[in-house]
């Protein structure tokens, strides 16, 4: 019955074969051992992604594989801990490292940001959990984090277990970390807290807070030895090694995507398929190998697809920034390229210059926290602002869709002020868009199609005065 | 003519008064309400401190969405607009800005001062829990905020002048505890809860000798009070923000027959219930009070004193039900009311009561049939 | 060369018929349930007043947010495109474009050519649109037509803020309870909106000349406090309704395909 799907998703019959009893059991557990749902998924799943490239169905793979073994760590081990995003790569790929040298006992991973991509971009299931999270203190109506009222509806449905501990992070938004307190409370799970201040001087970016990223830092020693203490599994300082050189080739593989796509014209391949590469990027999993092998596939096919001039919007079209990917619904993205929009690089894949500075820190712990403020995003507006003023700049954008997120009050700050400094500075037309991250109902389709359409025929017709003049 | 009386004539003319004074020379620090700037230190640097903390009218937050996207709580959002539509005179004095960014809607603010206004903002991080390394950030960044104080108006900040400053601030922070301890459990208040918070919004701008003055004349005069009881339900109020012109709830609270007794606020109202110590390094005494001292706002993590907090006044004060009022998108009320509300009926048996504003004034026939029902409730209890 | 624009919108649905560069005709009709039969209708009524049939065109253009569904149109051009170039056309200093239709309201800033600089556009909310207006007319016993006129007789609008059709139902209903003058409350909802929609284009900027145009510029109230809140001049044209469908015929004269 999903032997198809799954296949879809990189598996072989002999790994379908040898995982079936596990592969069954999570899909009870979510609601999809059907052959409707899994009907569905097929068709969702090719919606979003082009299936039939190798990469993507390599990278959908890590994200299955992950998916399964979320649900059931309860299952098969005796500890979970969950970390959640926005949370660094590279401690939880040092905790899973070392959770596996400890023998297995402990299982460690980030299951909701993996339910996220697989629920929403493959199995389309995410609405139930919303909605039971909506019960949970998190009404709707009232713009909490879809993220993290999945979260709280996966649990409260049973499709993720309750972890032992919980290592939640306060350092960017309130939302995170203020949910995961509540459903300690309620579940009566401990969480340790990334904590931060948030208070960057206006402008000082890419000038970094020493005082900040000690303050952060500590609070990551501060849950690892919480780890520590729960589950007796200590994280060397190889194994954080280790994570910083899988994020590394990361930030390596996904530049030179963002750099091939940005400089090809026709576009190669839609943007849409980046998701994956991007949502791993963020996301520690079990399987990083198979990652960097997903993400260095890409890399080969971006290349191969360029060499033969493929193209998915017509060459020469009109260069535009959009601001926010949709993580679970690939729709808005699919849209600007069907107005016939070319998208060079979307959201946060690029890495600007003052990104790429060397650290200073010599304490791994200190530079993790480093590089989560290295990112002008999750700072303050005006590093938010300097970023898509050098993006639209060093990509030569004629346009930008400053889309925004319905869910996430850090991001609510800065988009007019974009708006207005793309157009004054750079002197190109921007559209502001409210979208949302996970929560495809807080944005009606069709309501954008009109604001895009009407958006896509000004640039189109910018793009043809500039050319005539 | 009676100490309210005095305040009120005072405050008519105090916007002219402190235009004349940042004529003649003097800064002025503007900073959002919150409680984690000890204004002591500002009064040290020479300066006037200001506190920015007008809300509750719906004009500035339709305009502030030209400038601003709607998903920041209300009252971080509106700030924007009393600045631009220009009406408030407050917000056209400040030469500097300070804030104390608790969370990303306070960090809102400092972004919008910075970016629409010529008045930049300082800022320093307000951690959100109270262990050791927490308490030696804020420590820290009062350090800072000295610095930049003695930077910005040229003046030394000299311990002497600090705890002298100290001294004064700890009287004033005294005769609200005195005033606001004559309000006895379960009894009729000698002064209402609204009055209690426009002294403290008064403060906010208020001549601060001249206030002095009036509270102490207020607290004898209370002391004198025969106050009836009326025997109307007893409430406590918890709030995210009580700023300075939102008084909806506390009309209609009078309106349907009930009184607030007692109140707490995340932002509005100036810290009165500790003084900061004279002893040692005054840093170090203002970091204990300004923020070991606090009552944690709901975004701090763990919240558990809060809401043990709220639990104890409710049972100490011998209140009849709780309302709790928070401002829409100020996420960390939405959440904890959830868990709140269900641990608070269970342990009190008492009534409970939320209420979100946007500052909208379609609000209020909504309000007033929740604000009914729940004095109702209470009284239906009571006999 | 002989062409058809249409614009079908929430409300209404628009034909202008243009021949070398010149509108000869123009219908408007209610748009109804069936959106394809009304377009198809109120083309063939507009080119009837001309003496003409569907045969005589030589290309047209469909616009509005129902611009797909129209089959005999050669294309679709979005309704902001098409504003601008219609309101280019008949006022040609027009430097700001303030249009207020049945579920949408737009802020447009044309260049000096007609063609379009920035815009803004009311998100999924129907506040500040004419259906909001068209609600509160119902709950207060009034025609749309009334609403207008009635506005200006008041001396003191009442505060209406609400950024929500169905809140400020309620709270029209509150005011009425409250014993305000039923002028006083038009005036409040026609200010609202008035401001609502100039907030909304901000970041568009207001330049001299404003047009103002849709089927609620027709409403005198809206104008009056728009002129109010922005203190500027705000000038309404003769067919203020019919600039989309006016635009859309021009632009298949110059890019039928």
């Amino acid at each position: 019955m999903y032997s198809n799907l799954f296949k879809m998703c990189g598996y072989t019959d002999e790994e379908i074969e040898e995982q079936r009893p596990r592969i069954e059991k999570a899909l009870e557990r979510m609601g999809v051992f059907n052959e409707a749902a899994i009907e569905h998924a097929e068709k969702t799943v090719q919606a979003n992604y082009d299936v039939e490239m190798v990469s993507v169905q390599k990278l959908l793979w890590v994200f299955m594989h992950s998916c399964i073994d979320g649900v059931l760590a309860r299952d098969e081990h005796d500890y979970v801990i969950n970390c959640n995003w926005p949370f660094p790569v590279q401690m939880t790929l040092a905790m899973i490292a070392a959770a596996r040298e400890a023998g297995g006992k402990t299982w460690v991973g980030m299951p909701v940001q993996v339910l996220w991509m697989v629920g929403g971009t493959v199995f389309d299931i995410l609405t139930p959990m919303l909605e039971r999270g909506e019960l949970i203190g998190q009404p709707v109506g009232k713009a909490h984090c879809s993220q993290y009222q999945i979260y709280t509806g996966a649990i409260d449905l049973g499709i993720l277990p309750k972890p032992d501990l919980g290592i939640g992070s306060g350092w960017f938004c309130d939302q995170a970390a203020e949910t995961e307190e509540m459903m300690s409370e309620l579940y009566n799970f401990e969480i340790a807290y990334l904590d931060g201040v948030n208070d960057w001087a206006w402008n000082a970016w890419p000038n970094l807070d020493e005082r900040a990223v000690k303050y952060s830092a500590n609070t990551i020693k501060l849950a690892l030895k919480r780890v520590k203490e729960i589950t007796g599994i200590e994280t060397t300082e190889d194994q954080l090694k280790a994570g910083f050189k899988y994020v590394a080739k990361w930030l390596y593989g996904m530049q030179n995507i963002t750099r091939m796509i940005g400089a090809a014209d026709p576009q190669p391949i839609s943007q849409a398929n980046v998701n994956l590469p991007y949502g791993l990027w963020a996301i520690a999993t079990d399987y990083p190998d198979q990652a960097v092998d997903g993400l260095a596939t890409m890399v080969r096919e971006v290349k191969r697809k360029i060499d033969e001039g493929e193209g998915v919007v017509p060459k020469g079209a009109p260069r535009v920034y959009l601001a926010l990917r949709t993580n679970v619904d690939t729709t808005p993205i699919r849209m600007v390229e069907e107005l016939g929009l070319c998208l060079p690089t979307v959201f946060v894949d690029w890495l600007c210059p003052q990104e790429l500075t060397k650290s200073t820190y010599t304490d791994m712990v200190d530079k993790i926290a480093e590089g989560l403020y290295r990112r002008p995003q999750l700072c303050d507006a005006s590093a938010a602002l300097m970023y898509w003023k050098t993006l639209c700049k060093d990509f030569n954008m004629d346009a930008a869709i400053i889309s925004y997120a319905y869910n996430c009050r850090p991001w609510a700050v800065d988009p007019i002020m974009a708006k207005l400094d793309l157009q004054k500075e750079l002197g190109i037309p921007a559209i502001v868009l409210e979208t949302d991250g996970y929560d495809t109902r807080n944005y009606s389709a069709e309501q954008l199609r009109t604001r895009l359409e009407s958006f896509a025929e000004v640039v189109k017709m910018n793009k043809e005065m500039k050319a005539a003049a | 003519m009676d100490a309210m009386e005095r305040l009120a004539e005072h405050l008519s003319k105090r916007r002219p008064e402190l235009r004349q004074i940042k004529k003649d020379g003097q800064k002025i620090i503007g900073y959002p309400p919150g409680g984690y700037l000890p204004e002591e230190m500002i009064y040290a640097s020479g300066a006037l401190p200001l506190c920015l903390a007008r809300g509750g009218d719906p004009e500035p937050v339709a305009e502030s969405l030209a400038y601003i996207p709607r998903f920041i709580d209300t009252f971080c959002r509106c700030q924007i607009g009393y600045r631009v539509m220009g009406e408030e005179v407050l917000y056209q004095l400040p030469d500097l800005i300070v804030v104390p960014v608790t969370d990303i809607n306070m960090r809102g603010i400092a972004d919008v001062w910075d970016y629409y206004t010529d008045v930049k903002t300082f800022r320093y991080g307000v951690p959100h829990n109270k262990r050791q390394d927490a308490l030696d950030y804020y420590i820290g960044s009062l350090r800072l905020l000295k610095e930049k104080l003695e930077s910005f108006t040229g003046i030394t900040i000299t311990e002497d002048k600090l705890k002298e400053e100290i001294k004064t601030q700890n009287r004033m922070r005294e005769l609200f505890r005195n005033i606001s301890q004559l309000r006895q459990p379960g009894k009729t208040p000698a002064i209402s809860t609204q009055d209690f918070l426009k002294l403290h919004h008064a403060s906010f701008y208020a001549d601060r000798a001249t206030l002095r003055e009036i509270l102490e004349t207020l607290y004898e005069e209370l002391k004198q009070k025969q106050v009836e009881e009326t025997g109307k339900p007893k409430v406590l109020l918890t709030a995210s923000t009580l700023a300075m012109g939102d008084y909806k709830i506390f009309n209609i609270m009078n309106e349907v027959g009930g009184e607030f007794i007692f109140e707490e606020a995340a932002e509005g109202m100036m810290p009165y219930e500790h003084e900061v110590s004279l002893d040692g390094d005054p840093i170090l005494a203002m970091a204990d009070t300004f923020f070991m001292k606090r009552v944690v706002p709901a975004w701090f993590r763990p919240t558990r004193e809060r809401v043990d907090y709220l639990i104890n006044k409710a049972k100490e004060l011998k209140v009849d039900g709780l309302m709790w009022y928070q401002l829409l998108y100020r996420d960390g009320y939405d959440i904890q009311s959830y868990s709140f509300k269900k641990e608070f009926e269970e342990v009190t048996g008492l009534p409970f009561l939320k209420l979100e504003s946007d500052y909208d004034t379609s609000e209020r026939g909504q309000f007033k049939t929740r604000v009914e029902t729940f004095v109702e409730i209470m009284k239906q209890r009571g006999n | 060369m002989l062409t058809a624009g249409v614009d079908v919108g929430a409300a209404t649905a628009k034909t202008a018929i243009v021949r070398d560069g010149e509108m000869i005709a123009h219908k408007v009709i209610p748009t109804g349930s069936k959106v394809q039969e009304s377009a198809l209708k109120v083309t063939e009524d507009a080119l009837a007043i001309a003496g003409l049939t569907m045969s005589d065109l030589d290309a047209i253009i469909s616009t509005g947010y129902a611009r797909h569904v129209v089959s005999f149109s050669n294309r679709g051009v979005s309704e902001i495109i098409c504003h601008a170039k219609g309101v280019h056309h008949l006022i040609p200093d027009a430097r700001t474009i303030i249009d207020i239709g049945g579920q949408d309201s737009k802020v447009i800033g044309p260049r000096e050519d007609g063609t379009v600089a920035d815009f803004v556009m009311n998100d999924k909310c129907a506040a500040g649109t004419g259906r909001f207006l068209e609600v509160m007319a119902n709950v207060l016993e009034l025609t749309i037509d009334e609403m207008g006129p009635e506005a200006l007789l008041s001396h003191a609008p009442a505060t209406v803020t609400s950024t929500c059709t169905i809140f400020a139902e309620s709270e029209m209903i509150s005011l009425r309870a409250e014993n305000v003058n039923r002028e006083d409350i038009v005036a409040g909802i026609h200010r609202a909106v008035a401001r609502r929609v100039i907030i909304m284009g901000k970041t568009v900027g207001y330049k001299d000349k404003i047009v103002f145009t849709g089927g609620v510029a027709k409403n005198i109230g809206i104008k009056y406090f728009l002129e109010k809140e922005l203190g500027m001049e705000v000038v309404v044209g003769d067919e203020p309704q019919i600039m989309g469908a006016l635009g859309a015929a021009l632009i298949a004269q110059i890019a039928p395909k």
